[in-house]
């Protein structure tokens, strides 16, 4: 991946992680945010510019990152979509 | 709810490793085929030997003990069969219990964004071929544990039926016919319980399979909006 390109299919894991640890901790640098999700700085760079673009996340004015209330419920909502799925599933009792 | 879709995904990635151990009694049956193999060739070589010794020595028994032949022949058939049954129920088991399993738990532990990584990773199509696999392979097995167990019970009943009329403990001739009969039923007996689980394990593979076949064609379906 070109460091220049923007995120054009972003991975669902990854926007989880970083949801997921800004939830936890409130609001973080992009340093801290890179190692706790254990994403390059480029590439977290690259997803929180395009989380800033669908208002996921913010930037405050030391640059540090923090989840907006759509972030905190866009993250409730994915989870909730595949537990839907999940949830509806079956498993015998394989044994 | 976070938890509950780890404790789903926990549900969905146990029968997955069931399947893939499963799977792997499927991938033993050529050890299985090379074991019985080797043990038919060694009880056709013991056999073979003890006619030979007969027809060269023009005796029936080992001349320093007096032991008959026959019996010295058929006890060491037993005991080859013995091995090789053993040996192969031996392999399957080591190689089922070989499987790695579990090896989603630390990922699992992220919580959400696990289970979407590990859900993203789930490659269905090999998951679907592996379930059929599973399916085979617990149905072989378990006939040819009863084919096994019958085997062994035509040998042995022939053999001390034999050793019986020989003693002159009973003066009925071998009926081999009686003895297939008699084996086939004790073999059903022996393994009516086991057959019986296999059965139902093929059941719930089935479900399995058409639960996930659900579950993968709903989910491509679905998408997603930010």
């Amino acid at each position: 991946m070109n460091s220049e390109e923007p995120i054009s299919k972003p991975d669902l894991y990854v926007i989880a992680r970083v949801i997921k640890i800004l939830k936890e901790r409130k609001k973080l640098n992009r340093t801290t945010l890179a190692t706790s999700t254990g994403l390059s700085y480029d590439r977290l760079v690259k997803y929180l510019a395009w989380m800033s673009e669908k208002r996921l996340v913010q930037f405050d004015s030391d640059d540090n990152v923090f989840l907006t209330e759509l972030g905190a419920d866009t993250y409730d909502e994915l989870v909730k979509w595949i537990l839907q799925y999940v949830g509806k599933v079956r498993f015998p009792k394989l044994t | 709810m976070e938890q509950q879709l780890s404790s789903k995904m926990e549900e969905l990635l146990r029968a997955l490793d069931q399947v893939k151990k499963y799977r792997e009694i499927a991938a033993s049956m050529i050890d299985i085929a090379i074991i019985l193999s080797a043990t038919t060739v060694a009880v056709l070589v013991l056999v073979i030997s003890g006619n030979l010794w007969t027809i060269f020595n023009g005796v029936t028994t080992i001349p320093e003990n007096h032991l008959p032949l026959s019996a010295l022949v058929g006890n060491g058939s037993i005991l080859v069969i013995i091995a090789g049954i053993t040996g192969a129920i031996l392999r399957v088991t080591l190689r089922v219990n070989a499987v790695k399993v579990g090896q989603w738990k630390s990922i699992l532990n992220e919580g959400a964004p696990g289970a979407i990584k590990l859900l993203a990773e789930l490659k269905w199509e090999t998951i679907f071929k592996d379930i059929r696999s599973a399916k085979l392979g617990l149905s072989l097995y378990g006939f040819l544990k009863t084919f096994l167990i019958w085997v062994f019970g035509n040998v042995i009943l022939f053999l001390y039926w034999d050793a019986l009329v020989k003693g002159n403990i009973i003066h009925l001739s071998v009926n081999p016919i009686a003895i297939m009969i008699a084996s086939l039923l004790l073999a059903l007996a022996l393994s009516n319980r086991d057959l019986r689980k296999r059965y139902e394990q093929v059941g719930h593979l089935d479900s399995l399979l058409w639960e996930l076949r659900w579950f993968d064609s709903e989910f491509r379906r679905a998408d997603f909006k930010t």
